[in-house]
């Protein structure tokens, strides 16, 4: 009891390096709890950039693969799948809904998707989040497109102008694209965090429309040219898609229609659960956050290496101190348990007021956070992961504070009554 | 009748340090100093004085030969029982930097409280003799109970000590040049102020000084260099 009140008055008597101190190990928590906090906060954002749909088919390949076109839309579906496989699909009893969706074509620099006006209905992030419209509506008319936020923000659009759909994927046209045939803006998406903020959305007709006359893989020549008001005359049902969001009746059957699916005889096609495939594909980029998680470590490290500094550094002026203390009967225990409290001491204030930190900070900038990356952090104190991590750097700290206790403990016990230097 | 027992008694003690290629060492055949005595050690430097102090104290464990303390055979126990001797009957007053730097005079004197058994007492008791005490020497202005030691002039400083030394009333004090920081006129007062007090509590001082005019106030002279035999190798290198 009177160690502690002497430690605590000792800090006080040194209250300027003690404050650094504790300010530099609060520093490194909030370093540490804020990595934790994104690193946390990206997973599950990337864990639940589609939610609500139960299987995604698409032409036979990895499951990651398809995840990262379909979803991510990077790289490129193998093959496609046809309208009638599409129908089957759709005709199955297990299922309730199913959205096509349709890619390979872009608008400078970003994925253009072709799908069906319910994708709007049954696309789902972070849990059961449905997307929302910044301003506008859905495309409405054939040559309408939905635009992400991110596109939208990036090229200055808003509702009413018009766009010029690339033939392929690549950020340069080479010249072929759809330019007969532009489009109007007709709404804007809120920001996700998903890659629909960076998707322009067309309906499936569209894709159908604009590429009239490029059944031979280049622009149409001559008779082949069909303007906009004659393609709207033409059968412009879609007559295959790239990948199918389905939705099930009841999520019992995920597995038995999965089978179905990868079991189907009228083409290569597979089906995948998302959440397995998001599990799999985050293995992968695990290691990011392993070093992101180290790097805080380090911070964390050194604010204790500079903690045992300034304690230890105060040992030589101190002992004089120490022999006062033992001069009065204090024991040599005493003196370790004086030296080990100032230290602890400023451990904890420092993880304390770490926190606290974090949380103010977090309580502050989160809305700003999601507005600029879509990046939803939860907002709290501390959870079960974070407080196993916050006592793993007090045991920390309590083993760095040994070290100048113990030093403290040798010099007092070779010192006595007289300090020598 | 019988003759009480010393205060301190010492024979054929024998004390080895080494540290660092340096060593000291200690030869004391037998001292004896009477239960109430005021004893002043005197020697030059280098003669021990220091060592022999830590080993009356129980800081320091003598290689071989017997240290009693009043009723405590200091040699035969653990440094725990020894720590709890030196909290139970020592005051002890250094020749300067008697003080903790971040307490206020008043803790400063409660201090030598609160690692005794002996004193067991709620808080408030404890500031109330501590209290008194300070008074006593003048020291008792609510003002300078709560200054922070750092404050005091040296003069202070040393009546602050030796009212934590004298708080726990222990039956011996023991003083390492205590008036060496002080100017003459202080000097004569502060011995005065330990004479007095140790009168009060009937306790047994043992102090030692460099100044011959203070040396014989004091009931007895011990002189180191003819009671013991001290040396330091390498040569040269004193305490």
């Amino acid at each position: 009891m009177i160690i502690l009140r002497l430690a605590l008055q000792s800090l006080r008597n040194r209250r300027l390096t003690a404050l650094l101190t504790v300010l530099s190990i609060s520093l490194s928590v909030v370093m540490l709890l804020g990595v934790e906090k994104i690193r946390t906060g990206a997973k599950s954002s990337f864990l639940n950039t589609i939610a609500g749909t139960d299987l995604i088919v698409g032409a036979r390949a990895g499951d990651v693969q398809l995840l990262l076109y379909a979803v991510f839309r990077i790289g490129d579906a193998t093959a496609n799948i046809t309208w009638d496989t599409v129908e089957t699909i759709k005709a199955r009893p297990e299922v309730k809904w199913v959205v096509p969706i349709s890619l390979g074509d872009s608008h400078r620099g970003y994925r253009v998707m072709g799908t069906s006006s319910n994708y709007f209905d049954h696309y789902r992030y972070r849990r059961n989040r449905a997307l929302e419209f910044e301003s506008g509506q859905r495309f409405d008319d054939l040559f309408e497109a939905v635009v992400g936020s991110a596109v939208a923000e990036d090229l200055g659009y808003k509702v009413g102008s018009e766009i010029v759909v690339a033939h392929g994927a690549g950020r340069v046209s080479f010249g072929a694209d759809h330019g007969d045939k532009p489009f109007r803006v007709s709404g804007i998406l809120k920001p996700t965090g998903t890659p629909v903020d960076r998707t322009v959305h067309l309906e499936m007709k569209a894709i159908e429309a604009i590429h009239v006359g490029w059944e031979g893989g280049s622009a149409p020549r001559g008779d082949d040219i069909k303007s906009a008001e004659e393609v709207r005359q033409l059968d412009l049902n879609p007559k295959s898609a790239t990948a199918l969001m389905v939705g099930l009746k009841s999520r019992m059957m995920t597995f038995s229609l999965q089978r179905w699916v990868n079991g189907y005889k009228g083409e290569a096609i597979s089906a995948i659960l998302p959440g397995v495939a998001f599990a799999q594909l985050w293995q992968i980029l695990g290691n990011v956050e392993i070093a992101l998680l180290a790097i805080s470590a380090v911070v964390v490290f050194t604010a204790f290496l500079g903690m045992v500094i300034s304690v230890l550094g105060s040992l030589n002026e101190r002992r004089r101190e120490m022999a006062i203390l033992r001069s009065v009967g204090a024991r040599p225990a005493h003196i370790f348990g004086l030296l080990l409290s100032e230290a602890v001491t400023l451990v904890l204030a420092g993880i304390c007021i770490g926190v606290l930190a974090n949380f103010t900070i977090l309580y502050f900038a989160r809305g700003m956070i999601e507005d600029w990356t879509g990046l939803a952090l939860d907002l709290n104190l501390l959870t079960v992961s974070e407080a196993q991590l916050m006592v793993a750097i007090f045991v920390g700290g309590v083993i760095a504070s040994i070290v100048p206790a113990l030093r403290a403990y040798r010099l007092s016990l070779s010192d006595g009554l007289t300090v020598r230097t | 009748m019988t003759k009480p027992a010393p205060a301190i008694s010492i024979e054929d003690l024998h004390f080895r340090f080494s540290d660092d290629g340096q060593s000291f060492s200690l030869t004391l055949p037998s001292m004896v100093i009477e239960k109430g005595e005021r004893v002043a050690l005197i020697g030059p430097s280098g003669s021990g004085k220091s060592t022999l102090l830590g080993l009356i104290c129980g800081v320091l464990t003598p290689g071989s030969g017997k240290i009693r303390v009043f009723e405590h055979q200091l040699e035969s126990m653990s440094s725990r029982q020894r720590d709890r001797f030196r909290a139970d009957t020592l005051g002890v007053i250094f020749q300067q930097f008697n003080l903790l730097p971040y307490l206020s005079v008043l803790d400063n004197v409660v201090l030598a409280l609160e690692f005794s058994q002996n004193r067991r007492m709620s808080a408030a008791e404890k500031e109330k003799r501590a209290q008194a005490l300070l008074d006593t020497l003048g020291l008792g202005d609510a003002e300078t109970l709560h200054k922070s030691a750092s404050q005091l002039s040296v003069g202070q400083q040393q009546r602050v000590a030796a009212a934590r030394a004298f708080v726990g009333q222990p039956p011996l004090i023991i003083a390492d040049e205590p008036t060496s920081s002080l100017d003459e006129d202080r000097r004569v007062e502060f011995l005065d102020l330990l004479f007095s007090q140790q009168q009060q509590n009937d306790a047994t001082l043992l102090m030692v000084t460099h100044d011959r005019t203070i040396a014989q106030k004091f009931d007895r002279v011990l002189n180191l260099l003819d009671i013991c035999d001290f040396s330091v190798s390498p040569q040269g290198v004193g305490l």
